[in-house]
């Protein structure tokens, strides 16, 4: 089927939305998004194709022989299946929203704008333009024409599109010794101790490295604080048990649990936090005159999140890293959509 | 009532010390009556040092190799610290110092300060080189 017939033109033609100075598909227009020529085109120098690109050139594989017959200027002929294909270019960068699946361009929308991609909907395989040379003599005559190819070709990482990643600032565990510990004697013979029973009933130890502070109670039981990861915290309770052991104490090193991580992250855009209250309700609270920062409650993963005004948002409460970097991953669209 | 006994280990009171033991060997002196002294020593001299004029002595360390608290004692082992005294000069750093501070105002010493009212009942620290008085800790 020829689709560069005058009654029945789609991508060719001299009319002004196919061929004319405002074309969109086709031409040498200013308007040209299709084109190499034009200063908004897709394979221009300020493009989504062009040489600083998301999607560079040469990461796109060109299109099977079978797909495309000829390329002549701005017309195109396809083979019959792909003549009922819906075709739908959307610049609008909102077209891609977080429970959309952006699949493949032939028969979804078009996306000139990677970075508006959902966060959670960065590992599904994008169909990008792609960029294909069939006839180079044709090509070396002729303006080059792109064309919408139909490969898959995978997302753009998200650290490709900045998108920022929780950092682990404190990491709560506990360990139980499995002995009776006399607090006195531990106090008067190790270094950097605190003992002040009318106080707090435990010793107050601290070590430099891994930077931590440990509570030991006469139980055997003993918190250790401070550490940024969970291997760091393992070592540092380690520590504190060897140390024990080296004062006289039969102490093991048994249930090992982390309890608390904390982390911290900076979307670097300010946050309208009463929208996102009065959206969110039932998560979010929001009393500036008793603290700055809205306080979400997340179902799942279960952890809270402070988020502040200026963008920087604190994770607390969670098991596992992975808890964190979940709860961010669902709070990142969300805080998106109400960015001042 | 007991008073603190940490100024046993100044040159002053290691003299004593010595001293009670030669004449207790010696046999000019009882067990009992020889720590009657040292107890003796121990309340003159937290009283002479509440009474001594309050001159402020400044230091700087480098690193703060350890501390302890227990028994309302603070002990701080410090390294390459520098003393500033309006009263005398110090030429060159200290390569270790130990600082043993108590709370003058402990219930056990409220007999003996009371001459001097609350507003007398500071903070005092002791302060000897680490080589009078060398930390054991094990680590």
């Amino acid at each position: 089927m020829n689709l560069n017939s005058p009654a029945v033109s789609m991508l060719g033609g001299d009319t002004p939305a196919h061929g004319g100075p405002n074309s969109v598909l086709g031409g040498q227009g200013p308007s040209s998004i299709l084109t190499g020529h034009g200063p908004n085109s897709v394979m221009g120098p300020n493009s989504i194709l062009g040489p600083g690109s998301v999607l560079n050139p040469q990461s796109i594989q060109p299109m099977q022989s079978q797909q495309m017959h000829s390329l002549q200027g701005s017309s195109m002929q396809m083979h019959s299946h792909l003549a009922n294909s819906n075709l739908n270019l959307n610049i609008n960068p909102a077209s891609v929203g977080p429970d959309r699946n952006p699949g493949s361009v032939m028969h979804h929308n078009l996306d000139i704008n990677p970075p508006s991609v959902a966060y959670q909907n960065l590992t599904v395989p994008m169909t990008p333009l792609a960029y294909s040379v069939y006839d180079r003599d044709a090509l070396t005559h002729q303006a080059p024409a792109s064309n919408i190819a139909a490969t898959m070709v995978p997302a753009t990482p998200a650290s490709q599109l900045d998108i920022p990643m929780p950092a682990l600032q404190n990491i709560v565990s506990t360990v139980n010794l499995g002995v009776q510990l006399d607090l006195k004697k531990i106090a008067l013979h190790a270094r950097n101790a605190e003992y002040n029973p009318k106080r707090f009933a435990a010793v107050i130890m601290r070590i430099r490295e891994p930077r931590t502070t440990a509570l030991i109670f006469s139980s055997g039981k003993m918190v250790c604080t401070g550490a940024k990861s969970e291997e760091a915290s393992r070592l540092a309770a380690r520590k504190y048990a060897r140390i024990v052991q080296k004062l006289g104490f039969q102490a093991k090193f048994t249930e090992f649990m982390v309890q608390n991580m904390v982390g911290s992250c900076d979307v670097r855009f300010p946050i309208q936090l009463e929208g996102l209250c009065i959206t969110h309700s039932q998560f979010s609270t929001y009393e500036p005159e008793l603290f700055p920062g809205l306080i979400y409650r997340m179902v799942k993963p279960r952890v809270v999140l402070l988020i502040f005004v200026s963008g920087k948002v604190v994770i607390t409460g969670a098991k596992t890293k992975r808890d964190i970097d979940e709860a961010f991953g669902q709070i990142y669209p969300i805080l998106k959509g109400f960015k001042k | 009532m007991s008073s603190y006994a940490l100024y046993r280990g100044t040159t002053l009171g290691q003299a004593l010390d010595k001293t009670l033991e030669d004449m207790e060997s010696e046999g000019l002196l009882t067990k009992s009556l020889a720590s009657k002294v040292l107890q003796q020593f121990d309340k003159s001299m937290n009283k002479q040092i509440s009474r001594l004029p309050k001159e402020k002595m400044n230091f700087c360390a480098t690193q703060l190799l350890t501390y302890r608290y227990c028994d309302n004692v603070w002990t701080f082992i410090l390294n390459n610290v520098t003393l500033k005294d309006p009263q005398r000069s110090f030429d060159e750093p200290i390569d270790k110092l130990k600082v043993v501070a108590c709370d003058g105002r402990q219930t056990s010493l409220l007999q003996t300060l009371s001459a001097q009212g609350p507003s007398k009942r500071v903070n005092r620290a002791h302060a000897a080189a680490a080589g009078d008085d060398e930390d054991d800790d094990s680590d």
